[in-house]
């Protein structure tokens, strides 16, 4: 689709019932940031879950690579475990019962060295400004925090692609500041596509490669920006 | 004659397996009900604790009805294995399991549905199949709840009285748990021995409430 390298693109081209109203997703995503923007209520929140495998389309298809992930014409589904996308939710949603380590060793697939799990977690605490969280449990670290840890927690699991759905919108001045360094450094640091979802023009155009905009229950994208980082 | 040792023995051997039996099938029914939507599940859930709001005679009545040498479970198993389980400390155990095992369904359920979906969902999208998922997040952060139902399950089982008098019968040292012992005391005019087993029950079950909070509070 627009002539895009297929070995690391999102190809999205479903649609969703909603009740009386039926949404249409019809754009593909290259390497870098995409942001979705459109009113609270459009279906963005639902466009991500659909590709995470948490939502069933009605018709369609989503591939991611050279991998189909969705096909309702040729009935396949891949399950969301299956489908190695990142999710990082509005709300930091770290396990309660876990440590910070734990939640992100959590990520690691099972069968891999614990040499290796304790590496690449110090490697990534260190780069995100997390180390000296480690050892807490969730409920003594910022909302800032364990948003970041959530980020890191994704990256760990090595997605082919990362789904941002409001990460900022429950963080403080600050934290929003620590959060928007730390989403560009994915994009540098891991050169997958993500997709971004927000209501607010600002974030869009402070984060945006490309946009995709959400009117009237149909999701297309919009003309090329410029890279801000 | 009454065998206080063996009634205390046999109580919490009984109501210690029907709590594991219970809490096998009430936490696999519990996740069930919370997590999936099928047909007739609203109907599966009220058959399974339907032995909550009957009265345990009734209970009892079914079960011998099933477990009978005429029943078809009871008639399965004699003719397969020659076993009937009537009139033997397992048949306790049957009907404390039975009566019990609602307490068990309906707890575990409602700690099924106060974990966060989103957490689930997750722990998916990091690459956790269902039953890892189950077993790494859903299950510990239903734990309390679960561990709460255990403790009502166990209480439920100790208490066990009508279906088990119906279906084990009140035979001393073989199926005389510590209620139809201290019922048969009363009976007999043995007022002495009743007061020291209700003090022995009552001594038991807050040994067994205390050290499983303690548990819970340090868990």
């Amino acid at each position: 689709m627009n002539g895009i390298a297929a070995a690391d693109s999102l190809e999205v081209n479903f649609s969703l019932a909603r009740g009386s109203h039926v949404l249409n997703f019809q754009f593909a995503c290259r390497p870098g940031m995409s942001v979705i923007t459109g009113r609270s209520g459009s279906g963005k929140t639902s466009l991500l879950d659909c590709i995470a495998g948490l939502l069933l389309p009605t018709t369609g298809f989503i591939k991611l690579g050279d991998k189909t992930l969705y096909d309702s014409g040729k009935q396949i589904n891949v399950p969301p475990q299956e489908r190695r996308v990142g999710y990082v939710l509005q709300r930091p949603s770290l396990f309660p019962h876990m440590t910070i380590k734990k939640n992100i060793e959590y990520a690691f697939q099972k069968g891999t060295l614990a040499n290796t799990i304790a590496t690449r977690v110090n490697a990534l605490s260190e780069e995100f400004g997390i180390s000296n969280l480690l050892e807490r449990r969730t409920n003594q670290i910022s909302g800032g925090q364990a948003q970041r840890v959530a980020l890191v927690r994704a990256i760990a699991a090595e997605p082919l692609l990362f789904l941002f759905d409001e990460p900022l919108s429950s963080l403080d001045e600050q934290s929003r500041i620590e959060m928007v360094a730390a989403i560009k450094k994915v994009n540098e640091v891991t050169g997958k596509p993500i997709l971004y979802v927000t209501h607010s023009s600002a974030e869009a155009h402070e984060l945006a490669n490309y946009r995709i905009a959400g009117n009237d229950g149909q999701f297309r994208e919009c003309k090329a920006e410029s890279q801000s980082s | 004659m009454i065998d206080p040792p063996f009634s205390i023995f046999l109580s919490l051997t009984v109501a210690g397996l029907a709590t594991l039996f219970a809490t096998c099938v009430g936490v696999a029914l519990g996740f069930l009900f919370a997590r999936t939507s099928f047909r007739g599940k609203d109907l599966l859930n009220a058959i399974c604790i339907l032995p909550f709001f009957l009265p345990p005679t009734v209970v009892g009545f079914v079960l011998l009805e099933l477990f009978g040498k005429k029943g078809p479970i009871g008639k399965f198993l004699f003719d397969t294995f020659h076993y009937t389980p009537l009139f033997t400390w397992h048949a306790c155990v049957i009907a404390a399991f039975f009566i019990s095992v609602p307490l068990m369904i309906s707890t575990s359920r409602a700690a099924f549905e106060t974990v966060d979906r989103n957490l689930e969902n997750v722990s998916y999208t990091l690459g956790r199949n269902r039953f890892d998922t189950f077993q790494h997040v859903t299950l510990p952060l239903a734990a309390k709840g679960v561990l709460a139902g255990c403790i009502l399950t166990f209480a439920r089982a100790l208490g066990e009285f009508g279906a088990t008098l119906m279906l084990a019968g009140n035979i001393p040292g073989q199926t005389q748990t510590m209620p139809l012992a201290i019922y048969e005391a009363a009976q007999s005019n043995q007022e002495n021995l009743a007061i020291g087993l209700v003090l022995m029950f009552c001594t038991m079950s807050v040994c067994v409430l205390y050290s499983t909070y303690r548990l819970g509070r340090k868990w």
